[in-house]
């Protein structure tokens, strides 16, 4: 690629995601909600649309591989037939003969060896570690019946884990030291604390819970303003902070609230019996890096 | 040791499904909001979507290299495209965008290196003063990385026509990068 053909694309480049921020900046709240429910109306057909295309790419181009494997396989498998070892001769004056009879060497009779004795072997300790994001059998319903939750946001999720010793920030939440967001909420009514944080280059994520329950509220941070799935059937708009937020209710009653700040996104997920003071605990969001 | 390639190709193609899925749920209200903001009504912004999706499908190599916020470009690009061209079939008379370019005297053949001396910022600001379909031709090539006879079955011209629009599209911007201010 010539030097000329590498300004263009870096330029187009360029172009295409200025034009994307601008197009995600004018979003406004009555479009969201027209884009929404045309969202849940098209869904089924577009995923029709994926089964059928990727059915029908399967149908010409996967059955030339599969062919195209098939075949070479079979060739292996012949040209190692043609190549296997000749047989080596017999000695001069050696002839090979049939055995008269067959004995059955006698084989040893199987010893019993005694069962090791049971002797306490260190066993890894569990820790109670918070359950980061619900596994399938937890997935909400609103998620079966095809409605995206950011639970299931399959892609860069980060990898969230028992937190190590927090430090406590002026307002009381314990923020642990691995977080890696610029924010964090400075409020928190129920008696919870940190279950377990985690963070890769898009988002830094945290859990509150408490033992018994250890994943009840979930806070991240995106890096950049994003686009999120939808996380819920119900959607209406509180202020926060100044700007609006999101609030969404699945429908086992699990409250998001999504917005942005700072050019930044945020969204915290509270079970439905944490999510009376949510909008509390977003509007306590205190910036505590740069 | 038969099945594992078999399996492995079947896998393959379902990874490439879920990924084109999950990408779509991600930036899904872009997307809408893109064909809507073209198309101004519910139904053919979800054609346009749909379009966008089967073009997507093509692309799905590409996509995966792509960053994250590059990602959320390529569909936006991509419905826009799409809903351009919606428009174009439903509305031919539309002079916005047919997939042809209307007949326009040829620009003075730049002087060559015109655009290698030109920093990305100055072709960037150069493609904005293009006229939109010549602008939409080089996106389709340069950040859609379509080839000519993809760009022609979208567009659904001949691939020499493509070709032709191309090095008008790229005469007009080495003539803008040139300092000739009115040369599209």
């Amino acid at each position: 690629m010539n030097r000329e053909e590498n300004l263009l694309r870096k330029a187009c480049e360029e172009i295409a995601e200025e034009e994307t921020e601008a197009l995600r900046r004018e979003m406004d709240l009555p479009s969201v909600r027209q884009i929404d429910a045309l969202y849940r109306r098209h869904q089924k057909t577009v995923s029709a649309l994926l089964d059928a295309q990727f059915k029908k790419r399967f149908g010409m181009k996967r059955f030339l591989e599969i062919a195209a494997c098939l075949a070479l396989l079979m060739a292996a498998g012949a040209a190692a037939f043609r190549n296997r070892p000749e047989p080596t001769p017999l000695s001069p004056g050696v002839t090979a003969s049939v055995l008269p009879y067959y004995t059955q060497s006698p084989t040893p009779e199987p010893t019993v060896t005694p069962e090791p004795t049971h002797s306490p072997t260190p066993q890894p300790t569990i820790t109670p570690a918070p359950t980061p994001f619900p596994t399938e059998a937890a997935e909400p319903a609103s998620a079966a019946a095809g409605f995206p939750t950011p639970f299931l946001d399959p892609t860069n999720i980060p990898t969230v884990s028992p937190t190590d010793a927090p430090v406590l920030t002026s307002g009381g939440i314990p923020v642990p030291t691995s977080w890696r967001g610029a924010y964090f909420p400075d409020y928190l009514s129920w008696g919870l604390e940190v279950t377990g944080a985690g963070a890769n280059d898009e988002q830094a994520m945290v859990i509150l819970g408490s033992t018994s329950r250890p994943d009840v509220i979930t806070f991240t941070e995106y890096f950049s303003a994003r686009s999120l799935p939808a996380a819920g059937d119900e959607a209406s708009y509180v202020p926060l902070n100044g700007v609006l937020a999101l609030r969404e209710t699945s429908a086992e009653g699990v409250v998001t609230l999504t917005w942005d700040q700072d050019g930044r996104t945020f969204r915290l997920t509270a079970e439905e019996d944490y999510a009376d003071g949510i909008e509390k605990m977003a509007a306590s969001l205190q910036k505590i890096s740069e | 040791m038969f099945p594992l390639p078999l399996i492995l190709l079947v896998l393959d193609s379902r990874e490439d499904r879920d990924f084109l899925e999950a990408l779509y749920r991600e930036h899904y209200r872009l997307m809408y909001y893109q064909a809507l903001k073209i198309t101004h009504t519910p139904e053919a912004a979800q054609d346009a979507v749909s379009d966008a999706i089967l073009a997507l499908t093509q692309k799905i190599d590409l996509l995966r290299t792509l960053p994250r916020n590059k990602q959320a470009a390529y569909l936006v690009i991509t419905v826009k495209h799409q809903a351009l061209n919606l428009l174009g079939r439903k509305k031919r008379e539309d002079v916005t965008w047919d997939g042809n370019l209307p007949e326009t005297p040829d620009a003075a053949r730049p002087e060559d290196g015109v655009m290698a001396r030109a920093g990305v910022e100055r072709i960037k600001r150069a493609i904005l003063r293009l006229p939109p379909r010549e602008k939409e031709i080089m996106l389709m090539r340069y950040f859609r990385e379509m080839k000519d006879d993809e760009i022609a079955k979208e567009l659904g011209v001949r691939p020499g026509t493509v070709r032709v629009h191309l090095t008008r599209a790229r005469d007009h911007l080495a003539a803008l990068l040139q300092g000739k201010e009115d040369a599209p």
